[in-house]
């Protein structure tokens, strides 16, 4: 059964790493994605901010498209772009003058009939714990992994994990094999778009979920958003700098954890965009097998 | 409502920013106990004032001109944890996002001048492209915001990794995003909802 896909602005750019390695996941469990035709950006936080009719606009014209597209079941990795389908998904069934309003915006009509998912309620609900088993291969015993949630089971119109005490993402990596540290910043903000304009907040935040993750004695991060993984991993050369911490934390996504344990190799994983190597993770967690166009035995994704 | 008015208004009603805060969010300010978890799980207190049940406060004594110079919600990430904690169940981040529309509404100057201009910014390139084009969006930040260095060492290292596209992605019905900015309200009322909503 196809899957309606919504990679979002982060993915197409900053995040590729991540709508690479979705994709390749859904294909190694047989599921078809299919992206939304021509869709355009959720709004995010600016329009937000901005103005209610645009934020629930935009989405809607998104949703509108999947469902003439004749999908039933979106799945987005970006947790802003999903939180923001989601509360203008509600409005077709909780408000029909605004639901109105909206069709009237975007030219189109929106019935409601998607149902709507994030990787995380995805990789649980569609895919399920059992088939992320049994496809392991390469068990990832040696990985203590720090799941980072972010505001993610906190946001609006969503209902993916628990708000305080979210599991999903540590079930997931303890079915590939790893293992989830416990630790206190799980739910903590990393500052979201502040990095681009008030970024001393956003260091510090980053900086504070990095040091509770290395106190906690984990050996990487995961994560579900591109907007995190932007903050912990792209800036956390500055943060280190500012802080005059060692980090050195490798960041990894979600889908990248559940393809390393099926042997995917460093290279289709994406780790080359990443801008703290997960090298030496990859040597303690297992021995990828090579990418099958290269014969020569080099050593795995040392540098990659 | 222009300035003078809600001044007016804001004078003659000793409730007048509460109700209008009820209005146009749904929700009700007058409920907060002043518990202060707002305050204590919120990521950018340190870095601001007044702080969340702070901001509660000062909507309740009706105060809009501190509010107008407040950096809080200009300053909020919008991470929704004083909206998930509060005992009282009130949408705190809701209420910060009507007050940063409220001062620009009221012709005020925001607190925080970055924040609104990348809104801004991000909107105009929303409303160019269809999607964001993420590279135009920093760049014109620097413009706007006179620091035109800003993240000028990141841009090489992404771009090296693939990560930072030059050219736009421009969408094939951006004209009817275009519309759709354009047609829509910028600052909507709460219009009175059906009988579903909950009584105070």
């Amino acid at each position: 059964m196809a899957y309606g896909y919504f990679p979002g602005c982060s993915l197409k750019s900053s995040a590729k790493e991540y709508d690479l390695t979705v994709r390749a996941m859904a294909e190694r469990f047989g599921v078809q994605l299919e992206e939304i035709g021509n869709w355009n950006c959720c709004g995010s936080t600016p329009a937000y901010a901005v103005s209610g009719e645009i934020s629930l606009a935009l989405p809607w014209n998104n949703l509108a498209q999947a469902e003439a597209q004749g999908l039933d079941k979106v799945l987005s990795p970006c947790p802003a772009c999903h939180s923001h389908m989601s509360e203008s998904h509600a409005v077709a069934s909780g408000d029909r003058r605004l639901a109105a309003r909206l069709d009237e915006l975007c030219e189109t009509s929106y019935g409601g009939k998607l149902e709507l998912f994030h990787l995380l309620d995805f990789l649980h609900q569609e895919i399920g714990l059992d088939a992320i088993r049994a496809k392991v291969t390469h068990p990832l015993a040696g990985m203590r992994a720090a799941c980072y949630y972010g505001c993610l089971t906190r946001m609006h119109a969503l209902h993916v994990d628990d708000v305080e005490l979210p599991v999903k993402m540590e079930q997931v990596v303890e079915a590939c094999g790893g293992q989830a540290v416990d630790y206190s910043h799980r739910t903590e903000c990393c500052g979201g778009s502040l990095v681009l304009s008030k970024i001393d907040t956003a260091l510090r935040l980053s900086n504070e979920i990095l040091e509770a993750a290395g106190r906690a004695g984990a050996n990487c991060a995961v994560v579900v958003c591109p907007v995190c993984h932007g903050n912990l991993d792209m800036r956390q050369k500055a943060i280190e700098k500012k802080y005059k911490k060692r980090h050195r934390l490798p960041v990894l996504y979600l889908s990248q954890v559940v393809l390393l344990s099926q042997g995917v190799g460093a290279k289709a994983l994406g780790f080359k965009k990443h801008f703290v190597k997960p090298g030496a993770l990859l040597e303690t967690v297992y021995t990828p097998i090579e990418e099958p166009k290269k014969k020569k035995k080099k050593k795995p994704a040392a540098g990659a | 409502m222009t300035e003078h008015e809600s001044t007016a208004e804001q004078e003659r009603n000793p409730h007048a920013l509460r109700e209008r805060i009820l209005a146009l969010s749904g929700e009700d300010v007058g409920r907060c106990i002043q518990c202060g978890k707002c305050t204590a799980g919120c990521p950018v207190a340190p870095d601001v004032q007044p702080t969340p049940n702070q901001v509660m406060q000062l909507i309740r004594m009706n105060d809009l001109e501190t509010l107008m110079g407040a950096s809080m919600f200009w300053y909020c990430s919008s991470c929704q944890t004083c909206t998930a904690r509060c005992p009282m169940e009130i949408d705190i981040e809701a209420v910060m996002n009507t007050l940063r529309r409220l001062v620009l509404e009221a012709g005020g100057e925001p607190a925080e001048k970055d924040v609104a201009t990348l809104n801004k910014v991000f909107l105009r390139s929303l409303r160019a492209h269809g999607r964001i084009f993420e590279f135009g969006v920093v760049m014109n930040r620097n413009l706007r915001t006179g620091k035109p260095l800003r993240d000028a060492m990141l841009g090489p290292a992404m771009f090296g990794k693939g990560k930072l596209g030059l050219r736009p992605h421009n969408v094939r019905q951006r004209k009817k995003i275009k519309r759709i900015i354009e047609k829509a309200r910028r600052f909507e009322r709460v219009e009175p909802g059906p009988p579903d909503a909950p009584g105070e």
